[in-house]
Formats: C-alpha cells, structure tokens, sequence
C-alpha cells in the first residue's frame, strides 16, 4: 500500500509514537450505521477502508442462513436455528453490498451492489456474495491508488471469487480472472500491499471460506492486468497448513499467518525482494507451540517494536471438522529478530523457554466464550483488539461444550447473555496493559464479533458481525417462535472522543445557574470542575473555611453556610433553576449526625427549593441504600431492587440515612411541584481521597487474599462528576438512576492489578473481569447517555501513578457514596483496617512512629 | 398535632403523654383498644398511637393487638394519618449467637420463649403483618417500634421484677435470669421519647424500628451491679440489638445508661459484698474472654 488520501489512515509505524490522549471509551463510540444499513440481511462488516476521503465498508450476507443450506460437515447443533431460513437459498437476496460515508457525514450510501448472473436454474442469480478484503493500493497501471475490494463468491454456480478496483469511488470493475486463476477459489481474504506488490491470498474453497487445498499467497504488480503469480509454495511447503489467512508489514518484511489445524498457526515473512522471489522463513509455530488450539493465526498488527498476532479456531471457537477446541484465543507479539513473547493466554513450557502470559490474563481475556481475537487496529498510540463472542448462541445450543454447560448451570442463559453477550473491544497502550472498552458488544449481545476495525483521522471504526436478523427465536409461551429482532444486522461504530455527548440532546437552558453543594468534597470538586468547564454559572453553598481551594477568577457565587443555617439556604437557592445536592456526612458518622445532615438537611434544603421555584432538584444519594448489596443472588442490582440497607457497620446508617433522604425528596418535590433526579453512584475512587488511597495499600498489604468473593465496580470519580453533571440534565423528572462502573472485579484481581501498576510481585493469572456477576446493572444510565469512561483496571493503574507521583499521603477527602470493600461486612479477609500496608514499595521505610500515622 | 392513644396499661403510656405533652400534641382519646368508637376517632387524628408492654399484657394473649390493627385499618384507614405500633423484640428470632449480633430490623421473625411471651410474641407479630400487608399498599405511613425491655421507675415488668428478686435472693435470680442472656433495657423515657419522635418526624413513612438501650448486660450482671455498684452494667456485654436505624430515622439515640435508669428504680444503694458463687453459666453462654469492654462514649458503639 503506498498511499491514501482525503481520511489518512491510521496504520502504525512499528516504532510509532506513544499513545496519544486516554484511548477511547465506550462512551466515545457511536452508532453510524445499524441493521445492517437498514438492511438486516446484512450481517457481516466483512471489511472496511478509506479512500477518497470516504469510508467503504463491504458485507456479506445472511450468514446464518447460509450456514443452514451448506452446512459444514460437522454443524453446530444449534436448535432452534439462529434465524429461519427459506427452503431454497433462491429465496434469499444474497447481493453482496459495497456502502459509503462520505466525509463528515453520517449517513452511508450504497456505493455497489453484486450484479446478477445466469444460474444454473435459469434464474438470475447474484455474482458476489459479499466483500471479504479491502485495501487501497496503486498498481503499476494505476495512474493514482486505486480501491481494490476481494469478493465472495457464487463458486458452486461456477463463479470464483472475483477482484473488484475502483479508482474513484463511484464505479467498480472486475480486474483479472476470477479466483485469480484458480476456478475454485471462493474468497479473497487479506489484501495487503507490500513491495510493490498486491498480495492476495484466496481463503476459502468451494464452499468452505476458511481453508483450502492451494494454500497459496498470490501477488501482483499490475492487478488491473491480472498478472497474478504465487508467492510461496503451497502451505510454505507444508500440507498442513491449509489456508492464508492473514498478512501484516512489519519491520520491512511481510509477514504471513496460516491456518493449521493439526499442529497450530504458523508464522511466516520474507523482506521485499524487488519483484524476485521471495525468501519466506517460518519465525513461529506450532501455534506459538500451543498446538491446533491456535488453529489459526486469525489477526495481525504491527504496534511498536513488535507484531502482534491473534489466534482463532474456526467456527466460533470450536472447529467440529477437525476436533479441535473448544478453546479460547491468545495473543502473542514476535520481534523482528523472530522472537517472542506470550501476551494473553496459557502459561507454557515452549523450545523458547518458559512462557508466562505478561500481562497477567488467560486465553480470551479469561471469557471463555471467546472464539477468536479477530481484529486489531493501531489507533492515535493504542492498540485495539477485538473478539469473537458465541453467548448469543448459548439459549439455542443443541450440544454444548462442557464449558458451555458449566456456564449454563451456574449463570443460565439469559443471565450469561445479558451481562456479557456480544463481543469484546480492548485496548492497550503498551501492548501488555489490557483495558476492555466494551464486553457487550455496545450493549447488543447480537453483535457476536466486531469483524472489522478501521483506524482514521476521524476515529476507529468499528464494523460488526451479526447475522442474527430478519428473525431470532424467543422462547414464548407456546415455545420457540421467530419473531422480529430489532437488533438485528451488522452495524458500524465510530470511536471518537466525546462522541457520547452528540447522543443525548441536552435539557438545558442557557444561563440557568446551578446550585451546587458539597462543592468542596472529593466528587463535588471535580462536579464543580466539569459545570465551569461547560460554562455554567455556578453557585455553590459552602461551610466556612472550605473554599480556599476554588479556582481563582473562575466566577464562582459562594454562599458560605451550612445546611443547618435557614437564612444561607434560602440565598442560595435564590434564582437558581436546578439544585445540585452532593453535600453530606460520608459512612462512619454518628446516626444522630447522619440524621441532622444528610436527612434534615436535605429536608431544608428541598422546602427551601420549594419556596423559591427552583425548577429541578438532583439529590446524590449512594447504592448503599439497596438492602441486597452484598447477595450475589440479588445482582445485578436495578434502580427497582428493595431499599434498606443491611450489612452491619457504617454502611447500615449512611444507607438509611440516603433511604430516608430520598424519600424526603420525592415527597417534597410532589408537593412542591419542582422536578426531582435521584442519582445513586457506587463507591468511587481517584486521586485525593484518603479511600482511594487505604484501598491501594489494601491491595499491597499481605498476600493476595484469593479465597475473597468480593467484587467492586467502583466508579473513577472524573467518570462520576461527568456523569451527574450529565444526568442531571438528561434525567426525566422522577428518574432514579444508579452509576457505577464499567466493569467489576473481584478483591483479589485488584489487589493484583494495584500490584502489577506498581511493579512488586503479583501471581500469574487471576485478571478476569467479573463477566456474569456484576452488583450494579446500569441499562437505565446507558439509556441516558451516561456510561463509564473508565475501566477498574485503568483507573487503579492511574491512582498508583499518581500517588507515586505525588509520593505525599493523600489530600483527606473521603468518597461518600459507599463504604469502601474492606470496611464493608461480608468478607473478613479484605478489612484494610487490620491490614494495611504501612507505605508504599516506593517509600522509604519509616520510623514506627511515623508509620503509624500512615 | 391530634393523637389517640390505645393503651392498656403500664408506665409507658405516661411517659408517652408526658413526652406528647412537651411536644404540644393534644391526645384526643386514649382507649384501652380499638373499639368502634376509638376507630372512629382515629381517623380524626393525625397519628394513632397503640402501646403495650408485654408484662402489662401478659395475662391477655388473646391476639388482641392484631386485631386492633385489624380494626383501625377498617374503619380508620385513609383518615388516619400515622400508625405508631409498639410491638417488642420479642418477634425477633433467637439469635444466641453473639457473631450474628446486632440484630436488626430484617432479621427473621419467630415467636419464642415462654408461653406468656411466646403468645405476645406472636400477637405482635400478627399485628406487624396486618400493618405492613394491608396499611401500607393503601398509602399509609406507619411506624413499628420493637422495644427491648423497658426499665425506669416507671415500669413494672421484668426488669422490676428481676431486681426485685436479685434483692430478695440474688442467687436464685442470678442463676434464672442467665438464661436469658444478653440483654439491653431501655430507659421508659427513652422509649416514650422514641414514640412520639415516631408520630411526628416527617422522615417516617414505613419503617420498622429496633429501640434498645445503650448498654448490654446479662441477668447475673444485674445482680452484680446491684451488690456492687450499678456502673458494672454499662458496657458489660456485647450489644444485641442494632439501634442505628432509629438513630437515622428519627434521630432518636438513649439518653439513659442502664445505670441511670436502674438508679430511679430504687433498686440500688445496697453496700453488701459480692458472691461470685451466684453467677451461673448457661451453657450456651460463649466465652466473653472474662474481660469486660473498654468504655465508650455514649452511644459510640460498634453498631456505628
């Protein structure tokens, strides 16, 4: 590939620079195309690029129907099947569709459909069954690079796979002789250029797409002349490996992954050599000596000083042809000197010496429901990495695994569908530090695999698979029927920073002021951060000698006064249109103080609203008002679950303190008529935050207590701040909504996190997110347009970096939302107030006196 | 603010007028149960208040209490503004275990002890059902107060009668009252004051509420005490009951140590020296390491 233009790509250099800003968040993705372009037939993004300035995306269709009519020899037993499929693949429109965005728009147009052919029936029949490749790349007769698109083909009419070019975006030809020569070759897969070079290798055969007897890389200089000639033996000489199935450029070679189902993926380069022969030499094997667990060397990334490569077995995690699986994937990086570390995955013994996954996480990111890590994207510093997740085929399986069967039993399905269905989306800036972006597929567990990611001056995309569309069983009263499934379809994504905010419209009326209180505090701070960062006037009640710490000239109306003191209230809430409530006394206080505060505090506070006209009232309540908190029976816990705390020590009293103050203010506001938001924000940590810190120093102190059950979804106190502000205008009066973050963990997986950030020995293994039991179910904050940006595993990573930094004990402001986990009854072994680590590895040790006041 | 008192006799009911007194609320009626009229006459008030205390109605087991809740929600529902039910930790089930201790107002219910308090028990917790099954889907606030034993010059139940009888023969007492374990008596005047926070706090709506003293003690504590001093009680034991919820709710704490309640009986001033042969152990009795707790400040407990 040597050049693009209008949207520039986002292809790493392999010594590139450093990540640029904090990587994107699931907030910061955004629907741009869903149901399958309006067309659920649609259901893989099977490839995607730029050129012209315009994104092309190419699909294939009805997947899962198509697996019904030519099924593998060994199918999955799936019963129902996934969708309905027709008698005849005649009554299916299998078009394949080439689509467009043009530049800073958002809506696509379709650029290409397949044309018709004569079939074998007399009837017209589609040439193209989809898009399967993409690149831009210019040819010896290119006067300018030209889109080059590799289809799927209708072989069983007759009709190899064809190579499509396109030197404006607008009209697409056939180039060359189908299957680029070989009558058999349903699929051109991979598509990478390469020392002047278009190397293609065809990846399926008659009506296998995956593997093929050929086994060959086919290159080009002149594509538009179709002099397509082999670029390696069949399989590298190998008959084992039966396919090509990804290439990458890195460190001036190209670099060739197979598909192996005996022995694992192989890894193959040679350096440009100038039109002559190429010199391939295998530099991995074996499935980086894994065996056909990694079948397949499914995706590849040049990131850094390495070339990262994903595995896969074929279908979906589990090939039934071959008897490999059900296992899932890993991630390995291979040096330029050809060697190389194990990322993700098993812990091994290998002719390399031992190998021990470095960032601490087994095959699949520890889901084993992951089946390949099927794309990865270098994208401003990160490198993304996508997966292939079978949940949504876990209610219909005819003959699970006995994986599957022991997930099935414990969590059944619907519950493993709706806390982890769909794919997963990671991120690393490192190559070693793994972030999840997502883990549900944006939230549509029918998005089985993000297929296709494409990194742009405008953002990642994100094309997905879905075939799970028009229909989908749902198991009704009368039992399984096909019904409709709005979620259906591929769909694309475009990652872009704050591309959140373009989603909810926002209630806001300019100028309005906000009264803020508890302005002062560890999440009021960083809400009154965010409010003066949107402009808003702002008015903040205060108690004297808490306000030195404003910003400066920042315009601030401050009302010193407490919310004891009548007169301050009714001149703070003077003019004000909505009211921010965050003040109050945090988990450890004395009832009767909770009582006089929290509950007779905002008691006043809300009379004084009334009194006033204020149009909306937010209170910050806490999830320690659910009285189920700690029963993983009772989780995911909704905004509905039953009130009334119940765990003994501070937590029982700072929740009933929220209970009665919330009901407080829904009487007030009903008799008052002033809207009413109620947000309920689990515990939430950062920086500055005497909290933040004891539970670092938890998480260092003694052995990593393993046998814990305790899980924290703790939420970055930035996210929580952004996310108030959000909600509190973005909330329909009366809402009650709970935020916490985005994903959970268990104690002991913190305590390795903490542990790893910091660089002291931490026990291999043992990252898993806690997928299937969460304590907070957030559909109604996401349904607000208020998500996490970030993970558990990011911000405890930040909180180390920071206190490092900082090497001083904290600021002494505590969180009061939720008592922390090791103040929190139910697990004995995480109290950090036995178990504290008296200083950090990087201070020196002190005096015993001294460290007592840490 | 207008009450109607159902009573049935005992100290609590004058602490609670004297309370409602100070407070300036007017009792429109005090009844000694729910009859038609008083039903009548509850839906004129802004909160109905039904007292009891087990010893006062001990000889009554009669399922009188549920069927006065039954009554009020008849004839009285939708005009009554608040239901103050003083039912008492004796619906709580035995929980000997100081591991599962404080209890708190979730804990399961079961009737137990003997026959007389078992019946009462039970009747309370009759009548919590009634009021939470059927006067809370129509709207109504309620308050159900579970007292722990009341104590103070002004009642006559098992606390009068247990230093009545620690006098008389405190070896005999000692050794009876040890099977009862913990205990943590609350002042009449701290439960009067509970009551009438929980006719007009404006932060009750449904809530069941524990009232418990500051202090838990033992049977033989008691008559250790009174030999020897009644400051031996405060802090002896391990609290059982879980009072926070009271203290959130109504902002609602005891005022009195069990020391000062025990001191308005007239119970103590005895200077006779101690015999330590009297105190039994019950053989549930888990090993409390024979030492008693460092002093806390009052109310500053391990509950909060």
């Amino acid at each position: 590939m040597r050049s693009q233009d209008g949207v520039r790509p986002g292809r790493p250099s392999p010594a590139g620079p450093g990540p640029t800003g904090t990587g994107l968040s699931e907030p910061d993705f955004r629907p741009l195309a869903v149901n399958g372009f309006g067309d659920p037939a649609n259901s893989y993004v099977h490839c995607m690029s730029t050129f012209r300035g315009s994104a092309y995306a190419g699909t294939s269709r009805n997947s899962m129907a198509l697996l019904k009519l030519f099924p593998p020899p060994e199918p999955a037993l799936m019963d129902p099947w996934p969708v309905s499929v027709p008698g005849s693949v005649e009554d299916l429109d299998m078009h394949g569709q080439i689509w467009r965005l043009r530049p800073d728009s958002d809506d696509w147009e379709r650029a290409y459909t397949s044309p018709d052919i004569p079939g074998k029936q007399g009837r017209d029949v589609p040439r193209d069954l989809g898009y399967r490749g993409m690149t831009v790349f210019q040819g010896e007769s290119d006067d300018e690079p030209a889109l080059y698109v590799g289809a799927i083909s209708t072989v069983l009419r007759g009709a190899a796979a064809r190579l499509l070019r396109s030197s404006d975006g607008e009209h697409f030809e056939a180039v060359g002789e189908p299957g680029l020569g070989n009558p058999n070759v349903s699929t051109l897969r991979a598509m990478t250029g390469f020392d002047g070079h278009l190397y293609v290798p065809p990846a399926g055969e008659g009506t296998t797409f995956n593997s093929n007897r050929a086994s060959l890389i086919m290159r080009s200089a002149d594509p538009v002349h179709g002099s397509w000639l082999p670029a390696c033996e069949p399989g590298f000489a190998d008959e084992e490996n039966t396919g090509i199935f990804e290439m990458e450029v890195f460190a001036d070679h190209l670099y060739a992954g197979t598909f192996n189902a005996r022995n694992g993926y192989q890894v193959w380069k040679t350096p440009a050599t100038g039109g002559g022969p190429c010199r391939w030499t295998k530099v991995l094997e074996q499935g980086a000596f894994r065996g056909p667990r990694s079948e397949i060397a499914m995706s590849m990334a040049a990131f850094g000083d390495a070339l990262y490569i994903g595995s896969a077995i074929q279908n979906g995690g589990y090939d039934r042809v071959n008897k490999v699986g059900p296992a899932a994937p890993e991630l390995v990086r291979l040096y330029a000197d050809d060697s190389w570390d194990l990322v993700v995955g098993e812990p091994r013994q290998t002719p390399h010496g031992w190998k021990e996954p470095l960032s601490g996480i087994g095959p699949g990111f520890d889901n084993e429901l992951a089946g390949y890590f099927w794309r990865m994207a270098v994208h401003k510093g990160w490198l993304y990495l996508s997966t292939f997740d079978g949940s949504a085929l876990l209610p219909l399986a005819g003959k699970p695994s006995r994986t599957v069967r022991r997930l099935l039993e414990f969590h059944g399905a619907e519950q493993l569908l709706r806390m982890s269905g769909g794919f997963e989306l990671w991120r690393s800036s490192n190559g070693v530090d793994w972030i999840p972006v997502t883990t549900t597929g944006f939230d549509n567990a029918y998005n089985y695999g993000a297929r296709t990611l494409l990194p742009t001056s405008r953002g990642l995309f994100v094309g997905t698979a879905n075939p799970f569309a028009p229909d989908t069983p749902a198991r009704l009263a009368n039992g399984w029927q096909y019904v409709p499934n709005p979620r259906g379809g591929a769909e694309v994504w475009l990652g872009a920073p704050a591309s959140h905010e373009r989603r909810q419209p926002r209630r806001r009326r300019s100028g309005a002021r906000v009264l803020l209180t508890g302005a002062t505090g560890f999440i009021g701070s960083r809400v009154l951060e965010v409010l003066l960062g949107q402009g808003d006037p702002v008015r903040i009640l205060a108690l004297p000698g808490t306000v030195d710490g404003l910003p400066a000239g920042s315009g601030i109306d401050v009302i010193i006064g407490s919310l004891e003191d009548e007169h301050a209230l009714r001149r703070a809430v003077q003019g004000v249109d909505t009211v921010l409530h965050l003040a109050g006394l945090l988990p450890g206080a004395d009832p009767l103080d909770l009582h006089r505060v929290n509950v007779q505090g905002t008691a006043s506070l809300v009379a004084a609203c009334a009194q006033a006209g204020c149009r909306r009232f937010v209170l910050m309540s806490s999830t320690a008002v659910y009285a189920r908190v700690l029963e993983r029976s009772a989780w995911p816990l909704e905004e509905q679950s039953p009130l009334g705390p119940r765990a003994s020590g501070p937590t029982r009293p700072y929740g009933w303190s929220k209970v009665v103050a919330e009901r407080m203010v829904r009487r007030a506001a009903s008799a008052g008529g002033f809207e009413h938001v109620i947000i309920r924000p689990a515990t939430c940590y950062g920086p500055g935050n005497d909290d933040s810190d004891a539970l670092v120093r938890s998480a260092l102190a003694g052995p990593v207590d393993v046998a814990s059950r305790q899980v924290l979804q703790y939420l970055q106190v930035d996210d929580a701040a952004r996310m108030v502000v959000h909600l509190a205008r973005a909330a329909a009066d009366g809402d009650i909504v709970h935020i916490a973050g985005p994903e959970a963990l268990s104690w002991p997986v913190v305590q390795s996190v903490v542990r790893r950030a910091i660089g002291v020995p931490a026990p291999s293994g043992g990252l898993a997110l806690e997928r299937y039991s969460r304590p907070y179910d957030l559909s109604r904050a996401r349904a607000l347009g208020a998500l996490p940006r970030t993970s558990l595993r990011e911000g405890l990573a930040d909180l180390v970096r920071v206190l490092r930094e900082a090497d001083a004990p904290p600021l002494g402001r505590r969180s009061g939302v939720e008592p922390a986990p090791w103040a929190v009854a139910g697990d004995g072994g995480t109290r950090g107030d036995r178990f504290l680590a008296p200083r950090y590895p990087w201070q020196p040790a002190v005096a015993d006196a001294e460290r007592g006041a840490l | 603010m207008k009450v109607v008192l159902v009573e049935r006799g005992g100290g609590l009911e004058r602490e609670v007028r004297a309370a409602l007194r100070e407070h300036g609320s007017h009792v429109l009626e005090s009844l000694p149960d729910a009859d038609a009229d008083g039903a009548r006459m509850a839906g004129e008030a802004d909160a109905v208040i039904d007292l009891a205390e087990p010893e006062a109605t001990s000889a009554r087991t009669d399922a009188s209490r549920a069927r006065t809740a039954q009554q009020l929600l008849r004839d009285a529902s939708g005009r009554a503004g608040r239901y103050v039910f003083v039912s008492s930790v004796l619906v709580y089930a035995p929980v000997p275990s100081p591991d599962s201790w404080p209890i708190q107002e979730h804990y399961p219910r079961e009737a137990h002890g003997d026959p007389s308090s078992h019946a009462y028990g039970q009747d309370c917790i009759d009548a919590e059902d009634i009021i939470i099954r059927e006067w809370a889907p129509r709207g109504l606030r309620y308050a159900i107060l579970r007292p722990a034993v009341l104590c103070g010059s002004a009642t006559a139940n098992v606390s009068s009668g247990l230093l009545e009888e620690a006098r008389r023969r405190p070896w005999a007492a000692a050794r009876k009252y040890a099977a009862a374990g913990v205990m943590q008596w609350v002042d009449v005047r701290d439960a009067a004051r509970a009551v009438v926070l929980a006719a007009t706090e404006p932060t009750v709506d449904k809530d069941i509420l524990t009232i418990a003293g500051l202090d838990g003690f033992t049977g033989p504590d008691v008559v250790d005490a009174l030999w020897q001093g009644p400051g031996l009680l405060d802090d002896a034991r391990p609290l059982k009951f879980d009072t926070a919820k009271a203290g959130v709710v109504l902002g609602w704490r005891p005022e009195h140590r069990i020391s000062e309640s025990l001191a308005t009986t007239g119970s103590m001033g005895f200077d006779r020296p101690a015999a330590p042969s009297y105190r039994p152990q019950a053989p549930w009795q888990p090993d409390w390491g024979g030492a008693r707790r460092a002093h806390r400040p009052p109310g500053m407990s391990e509950v909060w």
